[in-house]
Order: C-alpha cells, then structure tokens, then sequence
C-alpha cells in the first residue's frame, strides 16, 4: 500500500526513486543517488518522526545501507534504502535532520567504516577508540593479532 | 579517675614521677576503651543487623566471629595509602582530629557512676556537645582536601545536615540543662532521682534522638556517605589506617549518643535494688540495641527533605520546648 | 612500612650474623602471620559485575549464602577501602582499561577472583574480535571460579581457597609492587 510519503518521494525524485515490493505488506524504496540523501530525509521528516534504525549489508563490493523511518502517529515503517561503492565509503549523515541517526551512525561506522559526512562527532562507539580495522567487514578475519589486541600498555 | 589514680601512685613514688605515671595510667585506659568499645559495638552492630535480616553474620573468626573486627582493624592498618592530587596536610589531619574528638569525649563523659570519669570538669556535658559539633567543619575540610567530586559532594552535604541539626540538639539539651539547673552530668543524673526526664520532657527525648542521629550519621541520615549516589561521601580517598580511625569514631559516637541518651532522659544510674553500675549499662545496652535497629530497617531520606524538615520541624519545635520549661521552671 | 617489603629486600642476603637478626626475622615473622591473618578473614570486595555473574554475586552476599560470615563485607564503598575485586562477567577491550583503572585504585594488598567462563578463557566470545579471551591477559589473577554462571557457593569455596593462599603466605606479588 503505497503511502502519502511514497508519492512524494516519486513526485520530486522521478527516476532516482524505484519501489521494490518484497512481501508485498512493507515497501522498500530504492534510492539511487546517494547525493539526494538528504533533500529525501528532509521530505520524509515531514511525516516521520525518527529514524530508529540503520542496517549496513556488505554485499562486495557495494555496501547497501538501510534506514528504518518510523513515526508516533499511525505507527506505520518507512524503508529507504541507498547503495554505495566500496572504493567511496562516505555518505551524507542524516542526524542534523533526524537527531536520533546519531549513535546508529557512529555504530555503521564503527562495524562497517562508513564515513557520514557532517556528524557532529563520527567516533567508535562499541570498540575502543585506537582499535584497527572495521570488524563486520566481509574482508575483515579474526586473527590471533585481533584476539590478544587489548591496545593496553600492561606492566606486568 | 586521674585523681585517684595520682592518690595512689602517690604513697610510692616522689611528685614528678607520680604524676607522669598517672598521666600513663590514663592513657592506657583510654586507649583500652577506645579500642575496645569499638571493636565491641562493631561486632554487636554486625550480628544484630545480620540477624534482622535473617543473615548469620560473622561466625567464623573467633568465637561467634567476636575476633572479626580485630581482623577488620589489623587489616586496616597493614594496607598501602594511595594518595593521588590531594591536600595531604589536611587530608592527614581530618582523620586524626575527629578521632581526637571522640577521645575527649570517652575521656570526659561519667562512666556509669558519680566521678567515675577519668578527667572530671564541672561542665562535662557542654565539653560533650562542643566535641560532637566540631566535626562538620572537619567533614568539609576532608571533602575539599581529597579533590574529589564525590567527596565535596559528601563534604558539603555533611556540613549541611550537622550544622541544622546541631543547632536543634544544643537547644534540647539547653532545656534539659534548665530543668536540672547544670552542665554537669552528675547533677542532672541526682535531679532525676525520682523521677526521669523522660517523663517531663517527652518531645525533647525525641528530639534529642533524632537530632543525635543526624549528628552521627548513622541510617537512615547517613546522607553525607550515601552509597548507592557518592560511593563513601566523604570518606571516599580514605583507605588503610585513616578510614579505620573513621570506623572507630563513628562507632565511639553512637555509643556516645546512647550514653547522652540514658544520662540526659533515662536516670542516669538511678534505679532500685541492683547497684548503680549495672544499672546505668542495662539501660545504656538497652538504648544502644534500640538506636542501632533503624539502619537496617528504614531507608535512606534524601538531603533536601532532611534539611527541610531540621529547619521548618525540628529546630521550632525545640525552641518551643524551650521556652515551655523555661516558663514551666521560672514562673 | 610494609614488613613484605622488607622480606622481599633481605631475600638475597641470607645471613645469621647475630642475635638481633635472628630476633628481627622472628619478629617480622610474626608480624606477617598475623597480618596474613587478618587479611584472609577482612576481605572487603568491589564488585566489578558487567554480566549475568554479577547476578549470582548478589546472591552471594544476600541472606541465603551469607558472605559475612567469613568476613566479606559488601562495603559498596570506594576501590580505595577494598582487597578484593569480584571480577564478574565478560570484560570486553573497551571495559578492560576500565577495569584496569578500577584495579590500579585499589591499595596494596589486592587480590582477583576470576568469575566464570568468560573471564577464565573468554568463554562463549572466546573467538571474538571484542574480548578479552581470559583477564589473566590484562592482570594478575589468584582464584578462578569455573561456571556459567557459577553457583553462589562456588563463591563461598573461592573467598576459602583465597583466604588459605593469603594465610600460607603464597601470594608475594604485592612486596615487588609497593617498593
């Protein structure tokens, strides 16, 4: 059932905008150009309240980052979805629209590398700080030098 | 206690000598109650709250645990001292004074008889009050010296809730004092040879029970070191020995408090049939069991209802009080 | 200060040359005995639960298993008045600086419990890139308790196995630290 916030995004997109219907109950909408991010986050924040979840897949070599909108009102989800390369791994961040994308953005980047551009502060929020690498990263193995890194000076 | 001590080392020994082992003599004795009340009260105060909480308590070191507060204090005093950023002049000198406080306080009060103190001053009951009211000072000079915020936290808090409620307890012990017509504790125990304070002055006793209880911080006002907000208050940089001094003043204190409780409001040694002695540590036992018992039944009250209520409740009502004798005694 | 400082000094050095050595070392034996004594029934803890053994920590000092009675006195106060920390739960590499920083607060003679899997060997993580496979990586550790979660009396047995070490004088780590 497409929605209001579905036309709209047809009406000012037209064809960076395609509708998959997966089950049929929910739509995804495909978002081609990952520049239009955030004229689309400012539409859908019109009916939307938060974004209450963002989904990164690595299916190599692009990276498909979903975003989950909701509102308080009628309860009804809102799927958007953007592909991005793997050789540019940046994204315009949302949060300045939708307040709440903050720490999902810091998580996508922590797990996934992804830089969002214009995050007030884009740090590690799970690992620590000085840890190498992006750990849900297809191309990322544990090793024995990732299972005994504490990044600890021990004195012992 | 210091005098018939210098009596008696007086048939022996020529005058200095005399004197200085009488000074020994006093030292020993008070060094001997100050450890041992402690350790005494620590261990009653375990037990009792254990089993009010269906709990066994100490049973293990020594026989039914008595032993587990020596190994408390022993433990204490081989612990390493981590200082780190504080003010380490007073930080060292908090712990010392207030033990010294709660020294002067065992050296001054009766104990369960007329002149059985070991240092006898007609005006033992004020030297008493000013020994308890010396400490929020010392509270907040030990939160400002260990640069720490929950310390300061505690410090301030301390301050707050001793200075309301010391103000509340000096007016209810003023109306004892002008019922008896002295500052001394062996008078106010004769004037209640017949009949005790309690019964002219009920709303004082419970006054004085409260406002005691702030004053020594036990639960449920023991806002300053509230552990489940400011881990410790003030004690929070406190470890080894300092914080054991603490321990041991604090108990020295309730104890103190139930000994003022039984002298000002319960006769004193007055009694029938049984010596004065035992009859002064029934009752003072008695009210220490009772004083204990709210820490581990009744929860914690916050700081802003506390100070409200010292100053819109208890300090009018002592003055109330106050003037009621005063009027009652002199007209 | 410290009479294991004196000990660990003197290790070298053995000699009987005279009676006021023989007296000393009886005299520093004794302090240690005794102080060992009263350190392995005064074990105050800080309770470093970050996971479901922290569950079966409470119930170690609440009324059915009752840790006063040896002398564990849940204080809840500051790392700076406590010997013992109950490491209890996974400790992944962002919380291992913390614990770190907890356990260097403590003051000098400190011991480690290991609870559970997860703190011996890394347990159900062990694989992962986000824990610590094991705190005896990061830090020196005396007892371990074995479970997932370990039972409450698990605990109990721990304090008693840890109070003998301390009472036989088997832990000496501390004389190299406070020097």
């Amino acid at each position: 059932m497409p929605s209001k916030v579905v036309d709209a995004l047809k009406d000012s997109f037209k064809d960076n905008v395609t509708v998959l219907s997966d089950n049929g109950v929910e739509d995804v909408i495909v978002l081609s150009d990952k520049k239009l991010l955030k004229e689309a986050a400012k539409l859908i924040k019109k009916i939307h309240d938060i974004v209450f979840l963002i989904t990164v897949v690595d299916r190599n070599p692009t990276f498909e980052i979903g975003y989950v909108f909701s509102n308080y009102v009628d309860k009804s989800i809102l799927n958007l979805r953007v592909n991005i390369m793997q050789d540019d791994l940046s994204i315009d961040s949302i949060t300045s629209v939708f307040p709440s994308a903050d720490w999902e953005e810091r998580e996508a980047y922590d797990m996934f590398g992804i830089k969002f551009n214009g995050h007030p502060s884009l740090k590690r929020i799970l690992l620590p700080e000085d840890w190498p690498g992006h750990p849900l990263r297809k191309d990322f193995k544990v090793t024995d030098d990732v299972r005994n890194w504490t990044g600890l000076d021990l004195k012992f | 206690m210091l005098s018939y001590a210098y009596a008696v080392l007086s048939r022996w020994l020529p005058y200095p000598l005399n004197l200085i082992g009488a000074l020994i003599a006093l030292l020993v004795a008070s060094l001997a109650i100050v450890a041992v009340i402690p350790i005494i009260i620590g261990w009653v105060d375990r037990k009792y709250g254990a089993r009010i909480q269906s709990r066994w308590g100490p049973t293990y070191v020594g026989p039914f645990g008595l032993l587990q507060n020596v190994a408390d204090l022993i433990k204490l005093l081989g612990k390493r001292v981590i200082t780190t950023n504080v003010d380490i002049l007073s930080y060292t000198f908090v712990p010392i004074a207030l033990t010294a406080a709660a020294f002067l306080m065992i050296l001054i009060i009766p104990w369960g008889g007329p002149n059985l103190s070991i240092v006898n001053i007609p005006y033992n009951l004020l030297f008493i009050y000013v020994a308890m009211a010396v400490s929020p000072l010392l509270i907040l000079l030990a939160g400002w010296s260990e640069n720490n915020k929950y310390a300061i936290i505690g410090g301030f808090r301390g301050a707050t809730q001793i200075a309301t409620y010391e103000l509340a307890l000096i007016v209810t012990i003023l109306s004892v004092t002008i019922l008896s017509g002295s500052y001394n504790i062996n008078d106010i125990v004769a004037g209640q040879s017949s009949v005790w304070y309690v019964v002219y002055l009920p709303l004082a006793f419970i006054l004085f029970i409260t406002a005691g209880y702030a004053v020594v911080e036990r639960d449920p006002f023991d806002i300053p070191e509230a552990t489940q907000e400011l881990l410790a208050g003030w004690k929070v940089e406190y470890s080894g020995l300092r914080y054991g001094l603490f321990l041991l003043s604090d108990y020295v204190k309730i104890f103190m408090l139930s000994m003022l409780v039984v002298y000002l409001f319960l006769g004193g040694w007055n009694g029938p049939l049984l010596p004065a002695f035992v009859w002064f540590w029934i009752k003072t036992i008695v009210t220490m069991m009772i004083l204990l018992t709210p820490r581990w039944v009744y929860p914690r009250v916050r700081i802003d209802q506390l100070v409200k209520f010292g100053w819109n409740w208890m300090l009018p009502l002592a003055i109330i009080n106050l003037l009621a004798v005063g009027m009652v005694v002199f007209v | 200060m410290n009479p294991l400082d004196n000990k660990e000094n003197s290790a070298g050095e053995f000699s009987y040359s005279g009676l006021g050595d023989i007296v000393f070392m009886k005299a520093e034996k004794f302090i240690d005995t005794v102080l060992n004594w009263s350190r392995g029934w005064s074990l105050w803890p800080v309770t470093f639960g970050t996971s479901c053994c922290a569950i079966e920590m409470m119930t170690f000092g609440a009324t059915k298993v009752d840790a006063d009675r040896m002398g564990v006195l849940f204080v809840g106060d500051s790392p700076r008045q406590s010997d013992l920390i109950l490491v209890s739960g996974t400790i992944t590499k962002k919380m291992a600086r913390r614990l770190l920083n907890v356990y260097e607060q403590m003051p000098s003679p400190k011991y480690v419990i290991a609870v559970g899997a997860c703190n011996i060997s890394g347990g159900l993580y062990h694989d992962s890139y986000n824990t610590i496979a094991g705190i005896d990586r990061i830090m020196p550790v005396d007892v371990y308790i074995p479970g997932c979660p370990p039972r409450p009396e698990q605990f109990q047995d721990a304090v008693r196995v840890l109070r003998k070490l301390i009472q036989q004088n088997e832990i000496k780590r501390y004389a190299k630290q406070s020097s």
